[in-house]
């Protein structure tokens, strides 16, 4: 009752406030854009416009970033369906079918059930996000300095462990990151680490520059690496949106695949590529018609689609309640936040509980206005493929500097930009990713902090941590995340080796 | 690919290495634990510096471990495997842009936010045209591009959102 009284009071103010719509579909437009141009991220997108919210209120400043976030993500179907190429990474999975359907001059169709396929996974999510959220946020507020460092150290832990590559890589970039937040002044003793006497690095290095740096500059310099083809724009948008009844064949697979992505998007760093694709693969697993998947499958699109959309709601979950941002885009969101003075994490609701509510109504506006923006803006959308790169890059790259610069007028946060953007991209060449480094840069103070008033608490005793059932329980599960994926993949080898062994011994001969 | 890989995972490990030399003493000047058996201001960083001593030189050992196992590492900026062009344009193009990012950085002091922004911006333009798109009346329109977007982003920010740009 609560929970619809204050969803109420926030729609009333939401929709009374054509300010707020208008930013909203600004957002919604924008990311669109974003999401429709290979190369340029929802993560680009949310870290450029937010310098351009410094004037606004908070509500509306986070309600058009959470819109172009799930602007961004229904407009990534446009160049995986036109010419292959997914315009953000979670819609890879878009184009095994949204490719192929295109080829059969079904192009429109795929995008009609693209843009249908996002807009309930939206819902979906918007629902999960608006029962699930508060609920876990009243939850976490019974936990106390032990349990919020065990969860720190899980989030951490599940980044370095789930990234693709080895785990010492994960490690080491989440550890680098730490390492990073530790510069400063120390928040207990007021002592100085890695400051070296400089007053600029007394300060600290803030979140905003560091993402930027570590996440915004290596992602333009992959841009400006491939060769994306130019798409044709379809002659005509007749027989766009399915009929009724042929979604209702889909709506079991549009829901279920709505509802993974809502259950990955919660899990930090899993995030909309790998929702897709397990969406994906239970969708053809139920299929009858499972053989036209990766040929042009309807279905194929809407999974991939109802998927990526609902990580957006599931991702916002440990963000707004936690303080742990479940992807790329959401750590963005988090400066951004931050920025306008709403700090996330369980009290959110309760400090700032109006604001909050009014972000999740404009959630869902910026979902009822995907489908509009989708359907008028496609023609346009389309065109933006064809802008010339050269002066998209190099446009983005003064945008990425200039927005830094106006965060705080601070030259030393666009030098540490630039040093983290070579960073990021020398780590990325390395294949060293980056992202547990970002992690590590916005949960290393967290984990600091109350690991040191665990002990205060505990009498410098550390068994303070395994005592309390709930840390207990976090700490071992975070244990567990680190060692039991490469236990369990060396017994695989393990057997597969022995497998082999039996396959090659030549049989006696009787 | 895999060979530019392998030299950026070497080069990036002994960055770390010396990176670890030079944080060690101040890290290691700070207390760690505390009297009363609480962790320090020196606790955190002691740890880092003595964690990424141990884990860089092991990524970068498993990297070569793979790379001679299999004759490749896989990575990110993806490219065709083994295509030593595509390397070399990743390995240029990308120190480049830094370069110049880190010039138009320090320019922006010396000369002020638009001539800075527009010098950059036309240079990086002129880069990035393809090679068979050049041609003077395109590098005209890039330069007048840059300028245009310099100008409207200097507007935008100093006389809408009340950012001084110098």
């Amino acid at each position: 009752m609560e929970t619809l009284t204050s969803l109420f009071a926030a729609f009333s103010y939401e929709l009374s406030n054509p300010l707020g719509l208008l930013l909203i579909l600004v957002g919604v437009t924008a990311g669109f854009t974003f999401g429709a141009t290979p190369g340029l991220t929802a993560t680009m997108g949310v870290a450029l416009f937010i310098p351009l919210t410094f004037p606004l209120p908070p509500d509306l400043a986070v309600g058009m970033m959470i819109a172009l976030y799930c602007g961004s993500m229904a407009g990534g179907a446009i160049p995986a369906i036109l010419i292959n190429i997914p315009g953000t990474p979670s819609a890879v999975v878009t184009t095994i079918d949204g490719y192929p359907m295109t080829q059969q001059g079904q192009a429109v169709r795929a995008y009609g059930w693209a843009l249908i396929a996002s807009v309930v996974g939206g819902f979906v999510a918007w629902i999960a996000l608006v029962t699930i959220a508060p609920t876990l946020a009243r939850l976490a507020l019974q936990l106390g300095p032990p349990e919020y460092a065990a969860t720190a150290l899980l989030g951490m832990a599940i980044i370095a462990s789930i990234v693709p590559t080895t785990l010492s890589k994960g490690l080491l970039a989440a550890l680098l990151g730490v390492g990073l937040s530790a510069v400063g002044l120390d928040q207990i003793t007021g002592e100085g680490r890695w400051t070296f006497n400089t007053m600029s690095l007394m300060r600290g290095i803030d979140i905003m520059p560091a993402l930027i740096g570590l996440l915004v500059i290596p992602e333009l310099l992959g841009s400006l690496f491939g060769n994306a083809p130019r798409a044709k724009a379809p002659t005509s948008l007749s027989g766009m949106l399915p009929s009724f009844r042929e979604w209702c064949g889909q709506a079991v697979n549009n829901l279920r695949s709505a509802l993974i992505g809502v259950g990955i998007g919660i899990v930090p760093a899993l995030g909309g590529s790998i929702g897709s694709l397990v969406a994906y693969d239970q969708a053809r697993r139920f299929d009858k018609d499972r053989a036209r998947y990766g040929k042009g499958a309807p279905g194929g699109v809407v999974a991939s689609e109802a998927a990526n959309n609902g990580v957006t709601g599931g991702a916002l979950i440990p963000l707004l309640t936690l303080g742990i941002p479940g992807d790329t885009v959401t750590a963005m969101l988090l400066g951004g936040l931050m920025i306008h003075g709403l700090q996330p994490g369980p009290r959110l609701f309760e400090t700032s509980g109006d604001i909050v509510w009014a972000i999740l109504a404009a959630a869902f506006i910026a979902n009822c206005l995907i489908i509009f923006v989708g359907l008028i803006g496609f023609r346009f959308f389309v065109k933006v493929l064809d802008a010339p790169r050269h002066l998209l890059a190099s446009a983005l790259f003064v945008l990425a500097v200039v927005g830094t610069y106006s965060l705080a007028n601070q030259w030393f946060d666009v030098v540490v930009m630039l040093c983290l953007g070579v960073a990021g991209f020398l780590l990325t060449l390395a294949h060293i990713p980056v992202y547990p480094m970002v992690i590590g840069v916005i949960l290393g103070p967290l984990l600091e902090s109350e690991t040191r008033r665990a002990l205060v608490i505990g009498g410098g005793d550390w068994t303070v941590f395994f005592l309390r059932p709930v840390s207990a329980v976090i700490l071992t599960t975070a244990i567990a995340v680190l060692v039991l994926p490469p236990l369990l993949a060396q017994v695989k080898k393990a057997r597969q080796r022995r497998e082999t062994d039996v396959l090659e011994k030549p049989e006696p001969i009787e | 690919m895999s060979h530019l890989r392998l030299a950026a995972s070497a080069l990036a490990t002994a960055l770390l290495l010396v990176l670890c030399a030079i944080l060690a003493e101040p890290a290691f000047e700070l207390t760690a634990v505390n009297r009363r058996g609480g962790i320090g201001a020196g606790g955190l960083p002691q740890l880092v510096v003595i964690a990424v001593a141990v884990l860089a030189p092991l990524s970068f050992l498993q990297d070569v471990l793979r790379f001679r196992r299999s004759g490749h590492i896989t990575g990110g900026f993806d490219a065709a495997d083994g295509d030593a062009a595509e390397a070399r344009r990743t390995a240029l193009l990308g120190s480049t842009v830094l370069v110049l990012l880190a010039a138009y950085a320090f320019a922006w002091r010396l000369t002020g936010f638009l001539p800075a922004s527009i010098a950059f911006m036309s240079v990086l333009c002129l880069i990035l045209l393809p090679a068979p798109a050049r041609s003077l009346k395109r590098s005209l329109l890039s330069v007048a591009f840059s300028a245009a977007f310099c100008v409207g982003v200097w507007a935008l920010f100093v006389h809408l959102l009340g950012v001084p740009l110098r």
